[in-house]
């Protein structure tokens, strides 16, 4: 059994009218604006997964590409559990479908990064959100960026039809304690790595969350940010 | 009958004009050495053999070397030429030699002018003889040197080395390998031709060439370390000699002529920057650049260097890992800097502290940056430097993980130790091996390990011997714990767990080494121990993955069984226990009785079940009269079982006895010592008088007795024997004289069985006289043994354990033999032969119920002498 700790957080940021972040946490859909981060513990054997999708902007109807690929995640928990990929590539196929189906959702896409915390511990990434490993002093990028240099993305669930999405997993095995920080760019982009490193250490996923967050505004927030501080311990690690 | 051809300890081949025996300096011997002849008594002064005597005349012994000895001879017509005769047993490629004996192969192919073979006393000899040439390259590099170099010369050696392998590779269809300056010769006219055909291989893309390389480390290329053997070899010895045709020197051969460990050399070569600082001129830069490139794909071949002899300027690829140019530079501790990921892996292999000291600083998050800068981290996942500061097993583990990730060439080590399969094992033999080797299997290491590249034949890019026992070795631990845990014994303690992870990884490393040290002694496997006997019971192989979790418990409780094993109660005194032990020799008593007498009557079945009643009864009193007959020397071996046995299992061991001797009494002398007792013979026979009414309910009634009084008598005796400390006298003098009386009595007792046995000997007549005659011509030899067992220290009871066989053996072929006359103990003979007299004809039963027992005695004395 593990025990889960998620402190979430979504905001437009200083910038953008709307949010097309979308944060879902054990199935909890997470509220379009946020000015404190919540903190959800799940004490559990059965799988859990946390999600961060970000809707694009450039694209019609990204609001509704993240919610749906994050509410769909969640409705398909055990395909996910089977396979994370599969079930990635059924979403993207859903979005396509329902852009096919609906002009005004012509070409809406989301980025979707996806964790998912049984025995082991799977990452499941597409697009330019981003999976860090945090410990303190050290913070690794777990995900690999799906952009040309440019910055254009490569990979999105949805899009225009025809395009295939390859999504990335990986497993991290399991240990006592780990902390995973997931996040949309609007934090890495705007935030410096030396800054990420700092807060997403601290001790308190609350506080790390928070102080991520406040990061990005004090960087000028111009994009939707979205922040998810996982903290997975092993039972009996900790004692709240 | 000719002499075999001897062989040099230090080989090198040579031939020339000015020909030496003597290995030079800078001559690199060939890895490979094959079967050897027996050396006669001057091996400077090799004898041409006899049977090639009538086709060449020998004129001088040009050289030794791996393969044989090369003499100039000269043929009947009157030329001179070159013969190379083989060691015994060195086969020669003869399907090579045809190959190569064609005309059209002249140009760097020596003529071959006859090969064959004969037959010495050492095995088949084979020769071959070529024409007679000028000299090494070796030779020519160092003369060229000494009277003055000449670009125009380095050039025309290297055009005329390089056009010679290509013509080899196209032309020839072979693929010379050792082509080290020693294995090139010159002609008179400046041609050179490969001469050492050892190295020569066919053309194939990946060979398995076993476990050693018939190359010069010096000249092999880094893909030696994978066996692939393939056309790019040659090239990279062409660029080694292209170094030395420019500088005079090898590459790996210091200032004062000494060459760099093999380690060092195999770093360098797969590692290295390449350090040209010695060669002042810019193309010949490039041309050696070209030829030591790392990779054989990238490497130069003949095109490359036809441009390059042409005036032209290949280019020269990337140099390995390291090759990316304008790589940013990582800067590890000390501020030494590198750009290479195989040169970072090298110095934090080689220097655990300080990779430490970096890693748990900010050293990680450097490198993570930087191999994600340099798009290296898919090939080292960072995650495994993960927790390092926590805990440093899973540091180095990183450490090593990271090696295997861009330097997999050098040897594996964790905590700045080898941990390759050679390597573990020497480390086991450390003072804190044991507890190194318990990191090792629960930090996975072996399976990290497994990713560097070893020597082993048939290991591919991965360590095959390192990878098994990875995958092998949770799964044996685990096991032998369920068995120890099993066992009743208690849980392992921390001194066993380091031993039980050290000897699991000998076990798979290294099975018949680990089987020697973890199978019981005899005397540990006996041990009357509980939880231990059923495990002692079991003789695992080590074939099997239960023999081998099996034998492994068994050697990590063999420790405990010994400490727990019972000894002797002393002084403490009970009547109740002395009681129970009377009582125990006369129930004993009688069951021996009744047993010998119902072994009496059911070997006589034929009298006893189809002779009538007069059958019945000759057949009870054939028992009645073994029983009177067996009477005393039964009581005298019951008391002596339960002394010395102690336990239940003197019952058992009583009942055996008695029956065997009931059984094998019509060809025994008579116990003469005493008769029995009037009472016990009119008992004896009143009963054989009722038995001989019913001989069937006789046998029934006393086998349900005798098995009941047996169940009494063992009620009264212990399972186990009781402990005690021992009291016995670890003395030296005290076991070696305790010895002596065990192997002579031994000796003596066997001698009088085996006459016993051998009635047709002639000394049956008195056998403990010529037992004992005998006893005093050995007992010098076993007196001998005696103080071997003494002297032996933590060995004396498996030295016991090998004399007692083998003074059986001795006493199963003992004779007097003349010639060892001088070694009787004459004077001993009398008292001996008056000691064995006392006996008279019942030296058997002496033999039975003194002698035996008395070496039981003294064997279990010197076992407690030990123990204390």
């Amino acid at each position: 059994m593990k025990r889960v700790e998620v402190a979430a957080i979504t905001s437009r940021g200083l910038v953008r009218a709307g949010n097309e972040d979308r944060v879902s946490v054990f199935g909890w859909l997470a509220p379009r604006e946020m000015t404190e981060p919540v903190l959800l513990t799940r004490a559990t054997s059965e799988p859990v997964l946390v999600v961060v999708a970000d809707g694009l902007g450039g694209h019609q109807a990204g609001e509704v590409a993240s919610e749906f690929a994050v509410t769909a995640l969640h409705t398909a928990l055990p395909d996910v559990v089977a396979d994370p990929a599969q079930a990635f590539g059924r979403v993207h196929e859903d979005l396509l479908a329902l852009g096919a189906s609906q002009p005004e959702f012509e070409s809406m896409a989301t980025t979707a990064t996806a964790l998912l915390i049984t025995d082991v511990i799977t990452l499941c990434h597409v697009g330019d959100s981003r999976a860090y490993y945090v410990e303190p002093g050290f913070v690794t990028q777990l995900t690999t960026d799906h952009t040309e240099p440019g910055g254009a993305l490569t990979q999105v669930l949805g899009g225009r039809p025809g395009r295939e999405v390859v999504p990335q997993v990986r497993e991290v095995d399991s240990a006592d304690c780990l902390r995973f920080l997931l996040c949309s760019d609007g934090l890495h982009s705007y935030v410096d790595a030396a800054v990420v490193r700092e807060e997403a250490a601290l001790e308190s996923s609350f506080g790390a969350a928070r102080a991520l967050v406040r990061a990005a505004f004090e960087a000028g927030a111009p994009d939707n940010v979205s922040v998810c501080v996982v903290t997975v311990w092993l039972e009996g690690e900790r004692d709240d | 009958m000719t002499e075999p051809v001897p062989r040099p300890s230090t080989p090198t081949v040579q031939q020339g004009s000015n020909p030496t025996v003597a290995q030079h300096g800078k001559s690199v011997p060939t890895v490979q050495q094959g079967p050897v002849a027996a050396p006669r008594e001057n091996p400077e002064t090799p004898e041409f053999p006899d049977q090639l005597r009538d086709r060449f005349e020998p004129l001088a012994v040009l050289g030794t070397g791996t393969e044989g000895v090369v003499w100039r001879c000269r043929t009947p017509q009157g030329d001179e030429i070159a013969v190379k005769v083989h060691w015994a047993n060195h086969k020669a490629d003869t399907a090579l030699l045809a190959h190569l004996d064609r005309s059209e192969f002249r140009r760097h192919v020596p003529q071959l002018c006859g090969h064959g073979s004969f037959i010495s006393p050492y095995g088949p000899i084979h020769w071959v003889a070529i024409e007679l040439l000028e000299a090494t390259l070796d030779q020519e590099i160092r003369e060229r040197f000494a009277a003055g170099w000449s670009a125009g010369w380095a050039l025309g050696v290297l055009r005329e080395l390089a056009q010679a392998l290509h013509f080899w590779q196209t032309e020839v269809g072979r693929n010379p390998i050792d082509v080290k300056p020693d294995n090139w010769m010159r002609r008179a006219n400046g041609q050179y031709v490969v001469v050492d055909f050892g190295g020569v291989v066919g053309f194939t893309a990946s060979q398995q060439i076993g476990s050693t390389t018939m190359a010069a480390r010096a000249y092999t290329p880094p893909e030696q370390y994978w066996q692939e053997k393939g056309g790019p070899w040659p090239w990279w010895t062409l660029g080694e000699i292209a170094y030395q045709l420019c500088t005079g020197h090898m590459r790996f051969q210091r200032p004062n002529g000494e060459m760099l460990s093999d380690e060092v050399i195999n770093r360098i070569r797969a590692l290295g920057e390449l350090d040209l600082t010695d060669v002042a001129d810019e193309r010949w830069r490039s041309l050696i650049s070209g030829l030591l490139t790392t990779d054989p794909a990238d490497r130069w071949g003949w095109v490359q260097v036809e441009d390059w002899l042409a005036g032209g300027n290949p280019p020269v690829a990337a140099r390995g890992h390291a090759a990316a140019p304008g790589r940013s530079p990582i800067t590890f501790v000390d501020g030494r800097m590198f750009t290479d990921p195989a040169d970072l892996a090298v110095a934090m292999l080689d220097n655990p502290h300080a990779a430490e000291r970096w890693l748990t600083g900010d050293g990680r998050q450097v490198l993570d940056t930087w191999l994600k800068k340099e798009e290296l981290q898919n090939r080292f996942d960072v995650l495994r430097l993960r927790g390092a500061t926590t805990g440093s097993a899973r540091l180095h583990s990183g450490v090593l993980a990271f090696g295997a990730a861009f330097a997999p060439e050098v040897t594996p080590r964790y905590r700045g130790r080898p941990v390759d399969s050679d390597g573990l094992v020497a480390v086991l033999a450390e003072p804190d091996g044991f507890e190194f080797a318990g990191e090792v299997v629960l930090g996975d290491v072996l399976g990290t390990a497994g990713g560097y590249r070893c020597r082993h034949h048939g290991c591919g890019e991965r360590c095959a011997v390192l990878d098994r026992a990875a995958a092998e070795l949770p799964v044996l631990v685990q096991d032998a714990e369920r068995i120890i845990t099993g066992s009743g014994s208690g849980a392992l303690q921390s001194g066993e767990r380091e031993r039980l992870h050290g000897m699991a990884l000998l076990l798979v490393l290294r099975p018949d080494e680990a089987a020697r040290v973890l199978r019981p002694s005899p005397w540990v496997r006996l041990a009357n121990v509980p939880w231990w006997r059923p495990l002692a019971k079991q003789f695992p192989s080590t074939s099997t993955a239960h023999g081998r979790a099996t034998l492994l418990a068994q050697g990590i409780l063999q420790e405990r069984a010994a400490l727990q094993r019972p000894r002797r109660e002393t002084g403490r005194f009970s009547a109740r226990g002395v009681l129970r032990k009377i009582g125990a020799v006369v129930v004993l008593w009688y069951v021996m009785i009744a047993a010998a007498w119902v072994a009496v009557v059911l070997s006589n079945g034929d009298l006893a079940f189809n002779g009538g009643p007069d059958g019945e009864r000759q057949a009870a009193t054939l028992g009645a009269s073994a029983q009177m007959v067996l009477a005393l020397p039964l009581m005298v071996l019951a008391v002596e079982l339960v002394l010395l046995v102690r336990t239940r299992g003197a019952v058992a061991a009583g009942v055996v006895s008695a029956a065997a001797l009931g059984v094998a009494l019509p060809h025994l002398p008579l116990f003469t010592a005493a008769s029995s007792p009037d009472l016990i013979a009119s008992q004896v026979t009143s009963l054989a008088e009722v038995w001989a009414e019913g001989i069937v309910v006789g046998l029934v009634l006393m086998t349900a007795g005798g098995l009941a009084l047996a169940s009494l008598a063992r009620s009264w005796l212990p399972e186990t024997a009781p402990r005690g400390v021992s009291r016995w006298s670890s003395n030296r003098a005290v076991i070696a004289l305790m010895a002596l009386v065990a192997l002579a009595s031994l000796f003596w007792a066997a001698v009088v069985l085996r006459l016993m046995i051998y009635s047709a000997d002639v000394s049956t007549a008195d056998p403990g006289g010529y037992a004992a005659f005998l006893q005093s011509g050995y007992l010098l030899a076993l007196a001998a043994v005696a103080a071997a067992i003494a002297l032996s220290g933590r060995n004396t009871i498996g030295t016991l354990t090998v004399a007692v066989p083998a003074v059986l053996v001795l006493a199963a072929i003992a004779k007097p033999l003349p010639e060892l006359r001088f070694l009787w103990l004459l004077f001993l003979r009398e008292p001996l032969l008056s000691f064995a007299g006392l006996w008279g004809q019942a030296a058997f039963w002496a033999a039975l119920l003194v002698h035996v027992p008395l070496t039981v005695v003294c064997v279990r004395g010197i076992r407690r002498a030990v123990d204390a």
